[in-house]
């Protein structure tokens, strides 16, 4: 028998144990082919496809990050499958195999089994990319579907650089095998462990830190989150290790002490065991917690963070479309009569229309060194007055120059002299509105008037020259828009039913910007679709991560889980002459798989939750319903991997 | 030893009854086949202590792994304590070994998580018996066989002589109908195997427990009350052991040297 094919046989001989991570090899290949498949290829480098760019810089940014982990999850793996297969290297230097013989029988394996994870992932990825392309192409809402096409730069990095990993990893793996001795190879095997014990100290210190963090977490104002993000965050983690290495070992001790609870039925067993396998595999599980919380919180985050915006967007902009251009314009681009013309061709009829001419002035906010100068939007108050009756939004908040009407949202008839600012942002920011008596109006037409309040109240859609508004009386307005002619704007806003929703009448009317023209156009539709093809992307791009995190931390249970098998065989062949049942069996190894695979999840995720409602404080919004939907998500996941587990761990130990 | 079985009168009951046993292996298309028992009868009695002897291949692992009901015969019929394994499935054998059969075996088979307490409870618990009866029980058993001080002992922490008298206990604490051991001495040292044999004879003296102990050690054997000799899948010989033990030893290895097969 050859080297080659004895290391062969050794492959197809643990095939069972390696399962988990050759798939969790190939899922990682395969992801970073088609991530990269899409970066190189050449309707995206060419630039035809729109927000292709943006979703290149996303996927080499995850790129690295399959890279870096991939790294990691190799070299954690390599060092246990080598860990529990030292017993076999004993047995070969004792039978007279050489230390280079046996690095060579190490590189070999992993050689074969890196290359086959690399080919079948490679090949799973072209076969797939169609479909991933498919779906990219939908996100990015191209019109006609990314074309198939091999790309083979694509290929060629993902072979080279898997193959350089798996080669740093292996080799390093060689050479850490070939150093120990015999006698330490061989006893590696099976010393009984003693009872492990749990430290009262340490364990009230995990439920300090981890109840500490999450009281902080809690009770933290948001603007002190920046400051206190590390500490927290370095608190829980730690005290997360502190719960799987002491407090998980407490509290099953204790259980044990209970004998009307500890010595009935199967439950007996399920303790006894959990009780070594919580202590050797606390490092494992905290870090499959952590791994979780991070991938719950980051998915999380990403959902709660759009769904802010989306509302940031539909509260600010309370017109569908509009456009504001001076009106001496000679060609505007787009016109009013072109955005009929298409509501038209659709059958639209608009349900609020405004058209409507201001002035800008200049402003000056504060005194001495610290004034601004804002630019605004002069409108009359009559037109002023039209629009609110037709929009009916609400003045949520006001200011006033006399402290005696303060509180007091009522529209004042203006009197000459006098005018009134409408500011849009304190709508949605916290702090209040603008001052109207820092206020001064700067434009030399206006010297007389006076700000004599501010509301705030969203009019219409924002333009670069009104972040506020400015209500004058209608004879002043007049009169300054004959002064000032070369200054006047021409506001045009329209809503119709159904709006929100973006259809080829949102397309057609973003189709009209002409980015050198000299307007101002507030799209909503375009907008929601620019934030969903973002959210989209994110999520189409990091569903894939999250997923080949949780399957990577699933399959390193999995190999735990595999390797302890041969003395569950032993334990379970004897309980058998005892006369244990199926159901019972079923029931002890369920018990403890079940904690092994959920304790971490479920620790988790509740770590994420209180992330995420820190989060949730500080964009002042609830987020339990989104962050329970991505718990869930990702617990069904989890559900599949400890099911399948489950199966193939009976269905071995029956062997 | 158990109400089931009391009622006997001086003539004791048949505990264990077993005609023509055969069982071949292998046969199926092509493969040679291999009769490892060719129609063996056994029958044991209640408070009997059977030893059964053979060389390696003589078929007495087989035999043991039909009578503990975790094989079945090729063909023949099986009783014990007037109930026929061979006709159950496969959970409900799980219980009925449970209750009707204790075992032995030669590597102890503790489970290390556990105390030598919950070792010797296993099969109380895994029938929910009540606390104050596993209480009751376990007391007698560990006196009878000495191990009460080491109760809270993990298997690791005591010797083999006493991780097998932890074994037998956790064989008997169920009352079964039958005790079966698998070459209980075949890991211990000549003191500990005397321990063991000893606390063996005091069961079946004392307690009237029903035994069946499978061995190739003539000394263990010699504290049997009947052995049966076992060659190729048939019953050789049997010896009956006079009130002299160092007597019977003799007779058992001039039996083996007739025999002259090798011993493992």
């Amino acid at each position: 028998m050859s080297f080659r094919q004895l290391a062969l046989s050794n492959i197809r001989g643990s095939a069972q144990r390696y399962a988990a991570f050759f798939l969790s090899s190939v899922f990682s290949v395969l992801l970073f082919y088609m991530y990269a498949q899409f970066i190189f290829h050449p309707d995206v480098t060419n630039g035809y496809i729109y927000g292709g760019e943006n979703a290149r810089v996303a996927m080499i940014v995850c790129e690295f990050l399959i890279i870096i982990f991939s790294f990691f999850f190799v070299l954690y793996s390599s060092g246990s499958f080598l860990r529990a297969r030292h017993k076999e290297f004993g047995l070969l230097s004792l039978l007279g195999t050489s230390r280079r013989q046996l690095r060579r029988l190490i590189w070999l394996e992993n050689t074969i089994l890196s290359v086959a994870a690399i080919s079948v992932g490679i090949g799973l990825g072209l076969l797939f990319s169609k479909l991933f392309l498919m779906g990219i192409s939908r996100v990015l809402m191209t019109e006609v579907p990314i074309r198939f096409v091999v790309v083979p730069e694509a290929v060629a990095l993902t072979a080279a650089g898997f193959f350089l990993l798996f080669q740093v990893i292996t080799l390093f793996s060689a050479f850490s095998v070939g150093r120990q001795k015999v006698i330490d190879l061989l006893g590696a095997a099976r010393k009984p462990k003693a009872l492990p014990r749990a430290s009262p100290v340490l364990t009230i210190l995990s439920i300090l830190l981890i109840g500490g963090g999450y009281f902080i977490a809690v009770t933290i104002p948001p603007v002190a989150v920046v400051v206190a993000f590390f500490p927290v965050v370095g608190m829980v983690v730690a005290g997360t290790y502190l719960l799987f290495g002491q407090l998980s070992v407490f509290v099953l001790r204790r259980l044990q002490r209970r004998p009307r609870f500890y010595l009935s039925g199967t439950r007996t067993l399920v303790i006894s065991r959990l009780v070594f396998r919580m202590k050797d595999n606390a490092r494992l599980l905290a870090s499959v917690a952590t791994l979780s919380a991070v991938v719950l919180s980051a998915a999380g985050t990403l959902y709660i963070v759009s769904s802010g915006f989306t509302r940031a967007i539909v509260e600010l902009q309370p017109q569908a479309y509009s456009i504001t251009q001076p009106v001496d314009t000679t060609a505007p681009i787009p016109a009013p009569e072109q955005i009929e013309e298409i509501l038209a061709g659709h059958g639209v009829t608009p349900s609020v229309r405004i058209d409507v001419q201001g002035v800008t002035v200049e402003l000056l906010d504060g005194e001495g060194d610290t004034t601004r100068e804002i630019s605004v939007v002069a409108l009359s108050e009559s037109d002023y007055r039209a629009i609110v009756a037709r929009t009916g939004t609400p003045v949520v908040g006001s200011q006033w120059r006399d402290p005696a009407r303060e509180g007091e949202h009522e529209l004042p008839s203006l009197a000459n002299g006098e005018s009134l600012l409408i500011s849009p942002y304190s709508v949605q920011v916290t702090t209040d509105g603008p001052d109207p008596s820092a206020i001064t109006v700067a434009t030399p037409e206006l010297a007389n008037s006076q700000v004599i309040a501010s509301f705030d109240q969203v009019l219409v859609n924002p333009t670069p020259w009104s972040a506020p508004w400015l209500i004058l009386p209608d004879e002043q307005m007049d009169a300054l828009a004959a002064a000032r002619p070369g200054d006047r704007v021409r506001l045009y806003a329209v809503d119709w039913p159904g709006s929100n929703r973006t259809t080829q009448l949102n397309r057609e009317l973003t189709a009209l910007v002409d980015p050198e023209a000299f307007t101002y156009v507030g799209d909503r539709g375009g907008a929601l679709l620019e934030i969903r093809q973002v959210l989209g992307l994110s999520m189409f791009v990091g569903i894939f991560v999250s997923v080949l995190f949780f399957i990577a931390a699933g399959s390193m249970i999995y190999f735990k889980l595999f390797t302890e098998l041969a003395e569950d065989r032993q334990l379970f062949r004897s309980l058998r002459r005892l006369g244990i049942t199926q159901a019972e069996t079923r029931a002890v190894v369920s018990g403890q798989m079940w904690l092994i695979f959920f304790l971490p999840f479920l620790v988790g995720a509740i770590h994420s939750l209180f992330a995420l409602n820190t989060l949730g404080n500080m964009m002042g919004q609830s987020v339990l319903e989104y962050s329970l939907l991505v718990v869930g998500l990702f617990g069904l996941v989890q559900a599949a991997f400890y099911l399948l587990t489950r199966v193939t761990y009976m269905r071995a130990l029956r062997m | 030893m158990n109400e089931r079985t009391v009622s006997a009168g001086p003539k004791k009951n048949t505990i264990l009854e077993a005609r023509k046993l055969t069982k071949v292996y292998g046969g199926g298309k092509g493969s040679a086949s291999h009769t490892a028992l060719d129609g063996f009868d056994l029958t044991v009695r209640e408070g009997e202590f059977l030893g059964i002897m053979g060389p390696s291949g003589s078929g007495k692992t087989t035999l043991l792994n039909i009578l503990a009901t975790i094989d079945t015969p090729t063909s023949g019929s099986l009783q014990i304590n007037g109930i026929d394994p061979t006709a159950k499935r496969n959970d409900e054998l799980a219980l009925f070994r449970r209750r009707e059969l204790g075992f032995v075996f030669q590597d102890f088979n503790l489970l290390d998580t556990l105390s030598l307490r919950e070792n010797i409870l296993l099969p109380l618990i895994l029938d929910r018996t009540s606390h104050v009866q596993m209480k009751a029980r376990l007391g007698a058993v560990a006196r009878t066989l000495g191990i009460e001080q080491l109760l809270d002992r993990r298997p690791y922490e005591v010797s083999g002589g006493q991780q097998q008298r932890a074994a037998i206990a956790r064989a008997i604490i169920h009352q079964p109908s039958l005790l079966l051991a698998d070459e209980p001495t075949g890991n211990l040292d000549s003191a500990s195997a005397h321990d063991v044999m000893s606390a063996f004879r005091e069961l079946n003296s004392k307690l009237d427990a029903s035994l069946l102990m499978v061995t190739h050690d003539p000394y263990a054997a010699s504290y049997c009350s009947r052995v049966l000799f076992i060659r190729d899948g048939k019953p050789f010989t049997e010896l009956h052991s006079s009130s002299n033990r160092q007597a019977f030893f003799q007779q058992l290895l001039d039996t083996l040297g007739v025999m002259g097969a090798s011993f493992r």
